[in-house]
């Protein structure tokens, strides 16, 4: 093959692997004899791994909050509510996915046939599910109060189903040989009351069931997803379903780093999932794929 | 138009209109990203937090000229990176006030940047040693994640030319770390 010193197209399209065979073999075989050119792929090798390993990195809520302030004062708006969440959205880079040794990420499904209440009108309860899943922002209290989520949920359910059935869903959860019942909220504030309840466990995924069975969900539901593994999440994401479904479980962490609450469409219907990061995990980047859809996540305070 | 993209402009619409909660969603929406280009491009968090404070301002100034030609975020990222440009010049001139002029604050042992991560270089003081121009399209391209389109509209630049820059951006970047390894770590004879 002729190549051009340091080419670049050639390099970058070689290290994308976006050359078909022929090229890239031709590349290969160049490289066995020109140094230049080779001691360039190296580099550009060497940058990009520390470019793809670097996380994201994000404002602290202070900073935030702060950030907010500072440009209503500066730009005459009217100072609203601002919250200061102890919320922060977590993310790994997503060019890893495809790492072979997959440390656990355990995961909480709840209802994953969710039947929707009034259905009638689909596509209000598809938008509100898609707000819920993509764009909720969640104002976590500095410190969450105990939540009645039954009551929570029946209360909601009363104020909803008039006007707005779209924010309610009943959900079905196997248990065991039994089957229990549920209704869950997938709006945003139904997100963010999970969310509380996890919170307040301290991110514990043991103390986590314990709360919620005690608020009526089955002590086993966490193993409803314990046929998915880690390699389905990334088949899934190729195949452009919902990546939150399909994250494995294999053994539940004693503590956690991280977690995420989210809630979406699926080809199984509509899913509310807690995933939990497990502390000193190299290959959380795994989650990244999964972060990038769901954004509702943050650090265990 | 994205999904994002559309949600921005009726955030926007929502805004002019008075609705204050509508700027403060349209903020949490971009205010990490925006933090985090400013951050890889001028590594100290409080000249990060300032340029982020800088283009929030800028943008929410001007945004009832915004006419959803290109994606809001592009348009903010754009002022972002002109942010932590107008910084880096003010911080070059301030060096160049107060240091010794065979002192290059380009050099990353010249400043405070190489100090404490000296045995141990992390990428933002790596990134600091790549030139602002390439670095802003590493940081685009491979930290977060844009299309070289997005990036080149974005920096008011051919394809072609982004892709240049990213590609000896991650050279200089490559080179930079190389040079800290011990050499028995680096094979390269330079």
């Amino acid at each position: 093959m002729t190549m051009h010193e340091h080419d670049p197209d050639t390099i970058m399209a070689f290290l994308e692997g976006s050359l078909d065979a022929a090229r890239a073999a031709a590349v290969e075989e160049h490289m066995e004899t020109c140094s230049e050119c080779s001691e360039e792929l190296r580099l550009q090798q060497v940058a990009l791994e520390v470019l793809r390993d670097t996380p994201r990195v994000y404002l602290s809520a202070a900073e935030s909050a702060h950030l907010h302030r500072t440009l209503h004062g500066r730009l005459g708006v009217a100072t609203a509510p601002v919250p200061a969440p102890q919320k922060r959205r977590w993310a790994w880079r997503g060019t890893a996915l495809g790492a072979a040794a997959v440390m656990l990420i355990a995961v909480l499904l709840v209802a994953p046939r969710l039947v929707l209440i009034g259905a009638s009108d689909r596509e209000a309860e598809d938008a509100a599910l898609s707000n819920s899943a993509q764009t909720a922002e969640l104002d976590v209290p500095a410190e969450p109060e105990a939540y009645d989520l039954r009551e929570g949920l029946r209360a909601e359910a009363g104020d909803t189903l008039g006007s707005s059935p779209a924010t309610v869903a009943a959900g079905e959860i196997t248990d065991g040989d039994e089957e229990a019942h549920q209704t869950w909220d997938l709006s945003k504030a139904g997100l963010e009351e999970l969310l509380a309840v996890v919170i307040d466990a301290g991110g514990r995924p043991a103390e986590v069931q314990e709360r919620l069975a005690a608020l009526g969900f089955p002590k086993n539901v966490v193993d409803t997803t314990s046929e998915a593994t880690a390699t389905d999440t990334t088949e899934a994401s190729a195949a452009g379903s919902h990546p939150c479904v399909d994250v494995g479980l294999s053994e539940l962490p004693d503590t956690v780093s991280a977690f995420v609450v989210t809630g979406g469409t699926t080809d199984e219907g509509e899913v509310v999932v807690i995933a939990y990061v497990p502390e000193n995990v190299d290959e959380a980047v795994l989650l990244s794929h999964l972060v990038e859809s769901c954004t509702i996540a943050m650090r265990v305070p | 138009m994205t999904q994002r993209a559309a949600a921005d402009l009726a955030l926007i619409e929502r805004y002019l209109g008075g609705d204050v909660m509508a700027f403060d969603e349209l903020m949490h929406a971009h205010e990490d990203r925006v933090f985090g280009i400013c951050l890889r491009m001028l590594r100290d968090r409080d000249a990060a937090l300032d340029a982020t404070q800088d283009t929030f301002l800028a943008v929410f100034r001007k945004v009832d000229r915004y006419r959803a030609q290109a994606a809001f975020s592009t348009w903010l990222y754009r002022v972002a990176i002109n942010a932590c440009y107008d910084h880096l010049r003010r911080r070059r001139r301030q060096r160049s006030e107060s240091l010794p002029e065979n002192l290059d604050s380009a050099d990353p042992k010249s400043g405070d940047a190489f100090t404490a991560a000296e045995l141990r270089p992390d990428i933002e003081v790596a990134l600091q040693a790549v030139s602002s121009e390439f670095r802003a399209a590493v940081v685009l391209v491979d930290l977060e994640g844009l299309a070289l389109e997005t990036a080149a509209d974005l920096l008011g630049i051919p394809v072609g030319t982004v892709k240049s820059r990213v590609f000896r951006g991650r050279r200089q970047l490559a080179e930079y770390l190389g040079n800290l390894r011990p050499p028995s770590q680096h094979p390269r004879d330079e």
